[in-house]
């Protein structure tokens, strides 16, 4: 046991996602070695960030202002939608560069176990969407795991009698790396998912 | 695939030991506990990463200790391998070959080996679930994409489940059971053929062994489907459709039982000598002679897809059989491959030659 302060600290860091009791005790010991403006920054962007980001009304991104930088940029296509599990996944879709589209994050995967239902993901606020800002087009990235394939198909179910074109992003090959270096599983999908070439 | 040479450094019983082996046949004799299967078991776990008989890893390490080592000096396609292993208590197992660190998937590059051992008994006596699990060992071996298959298929059912448990208290969650059922089609059908696959290879081999083995008729095996009224053929858009047709039919039932009452995982492998069920009507000597074909089958099989005969590992099997099996037995490991067996004695044992080892308490000598 540790003086009570730093034990605080110790068990609030150790509640953080990829931290363990080790990683926390370590980020503790730092943090009452640097000097006292340091720690003030750090305390305090936590608690700006908490005071001041919400989610967008919208699409559900974390933004500073009322709509976030993707739903108020007038340049992007209202009528096709990528669809992400959470917020950071929009970062991973925008760095491509390929989609100029908007977003919408569902706040997570159907999955019973977890108790998240069809209920519990933003999906009546994206029903919506679809008729005010005339949706033809919604891209499903969610992850390629049960749970992901499992809300892409209910996704599916949702739109398409609405007269939405549905579409999952693919899965397969990192670019410009080896064949000999990819794992068996993801090769092997690739394989199952192979398209025919044209001449 | 031969091994020449295995360490071990507080592996179970042994502080530490070293021993050498022909690419022949190679008996451990010794009385009981002294480590003989213990032997057996730290060549196994090269090729497939874990125990045999432990749940977890860390049950290899000796008593008292924090790690377990094991190092092998092996020949595989011709080339050199040196696999050595590492055992941290609560850690798991790490495994490298030729200084280069594998992965379970990493099918081609480790040591193969392929072991029998009483407990095998359980593939005929035992529940359906053993012989599942021996036909999905059997299909990642040639496939290493099935057992993410088979994860995702474990994944859906239980996702599936917790739909029909939740929609007792919440009907609401009835709105998801299409897709879960629609998950577990696709996921399952993957599974099914995988399975059906393997069995394809399986079946003449396990046949024609049993025939050598015990003289007698060849036994039949059919893949029992809990969701089909007749074996099913290994196409995965088929067996889809049938699994979703099913599981509409079956969704009241389902529901009630708040659980999934038929697919994949209810499904079984039957085996029968003579048209009878061979886990409930053959002898105990017909019955381990069909498990030891079963294993044997299982090495034909992996030697098409390595390309070389992996190693045999056969854990007290010579005094369950009677003479006659023993002597073709002993013919079979006299003509294939590298062997290692376990015996308690080396007295009427029918294989001539090879290499003799004698264990006492963790200590290893050679005899004669």
């Amino acid at each position: 046991m540790f003086a009570p302060p730093v034990q605080d600290l110790i068990d609030e860091l150790a509640k953080l996602p990829g931290i363990g009791r080790k990683t926390a005790q370590r980020l503790a010991f730092h943090l009452l070695k640097i000097d006292a403006a340091a720690a003030k920054k750090l305390a305090n962007s936590i608690v700006v960030m908490k005071d001041t980001v919400r989610f967008c009304p919208k699409c559900f991104n974390f933004s500073a202002d009322n709509l976030c930088e993707y739903c108020s940029d007038p340049r992007r296509d209202d009528t096709i939608v990528c669809v992400v599990e959470e917020a950071p996944d929009i970062v991973s879709v925008e760095k491509t560069g390929e989609f100029r589209g908007r977003y919408h994050v569902l706040g997570g995967a159907i999955s019973p176990i977890d108790g998240i239902g069809p209920d519990d993901l933003h999906l009546q606020e994206l029903l919506g969407r679809i008729s005010t800002d005339g949706v033809r087009e919604v891209i499903v990235a969610t992850n390629p795991n049960v749970e992901g394939e499992a809300t892409a198909m209910y996704l599916a179910r949702l739109l398409v009698p609405v007269g939405v074109k549905v579409t999952r992003i693919a899965s397969g090959l990192p670019v410009g790396g080896d064949l000999e270096y990819a794992d068996e599983v993801t090769l092997g999908r690739a394989l199952q998912g192979r398209r025919e070439l044209g001449v | 695939m031969e091994v020449s040479r295995v360490e071990l450094t507080n592996f179970r019983n042994y502080e530490t030991a070293a021993v050498g082996m022909e690419p022949g046949f190679n008996l451990i004799v010794g009385s009981n506990g002294q480590g003989k299967t213990s032997l057996l078991e730290a060549v196994y776990c090269l090729s497939a990463l874990g125990s045999h008989r432990a749940p977890t890893a860390g049950s290899m390490i000796r008593h008292g200790e924090e790690r377990a080592f094991v190092r092998a000096k092996a020949t595989g396609a011709g080339s050199g391998l040196d696999v050595d292993a590492e055992i941290v208590r609560g850690g798991g197992i790490k495994v490298w070959v030729n200084k280069q660190r594998i992965g379970k998937g990493a099918r081609d590059r480790s040591l193969a080996a392929i072991l029998f051992s009483p407990e095998d008994l359980d593939l005929i006596k035992g529940g359906p679930e053993q012989r599942r699990r021996f036909l999905d060992h059997a299909a990642a071996r040639a496939r290493p994409v099935t057992t993410t298959d088979r994860q995702e298929f474990d994944k859906a059912l239980r996702q599936r489940n917790g739909v029909l448990k939740a929609a007792r208290t919440n009907p609401r969650a009835l709105k998801q059971l299409e897709v879960w059922t629609e998950q577990l089609a696709s996921t399952g059908a993957a599974v099914v053929t995988n399975r059906l696959r393997a069995l394809g290879q399986l079946l003449p081999e396990v046949k024609r062994r049993y025939v050598d083995l015990a003289s007698a008729e060849p036994p039949e095996l059919n893949y029992h489907a809990s969701w089909a009224d007749e074996q099913p053929e290994p196409d995965e858009r088929a067996v889809a459709e049938t699994l979703r047709q099913r599981m509409a039919e079956t969704q009241a039932r389902d529901l009630e039982a708040a659980s999934t009452l038929a697919g994949p995982h209810r499904d079984d492998l039957v085996i029968e000598l003579s048209g009878s069920a061979a886990r409930l009507f053959a002898s105990q000597g017909e019955q381990r002679s069909l498990a030891l074909s079963l294993r044997l089958a299982e090495r034909d099989v992996a030697a098409r897809v390595f390309g070389e005969e992996p190693i045999l590992l056969l854990d007290d099997v010579f005094s369950e059989l009677d003479q006659n099996r023993r002597d073709r037995l002993g013919e079979l490991v006299s003509t294939s491959g590298q062997t290692i067996a376990t015996a308690t004695s080396a007295e009427s044992l029918p294989v001539k030659g090879g290499r003799t080892l004698m264990v006492e308490g963790g200590r290893l000598s050679e005899v004669g």
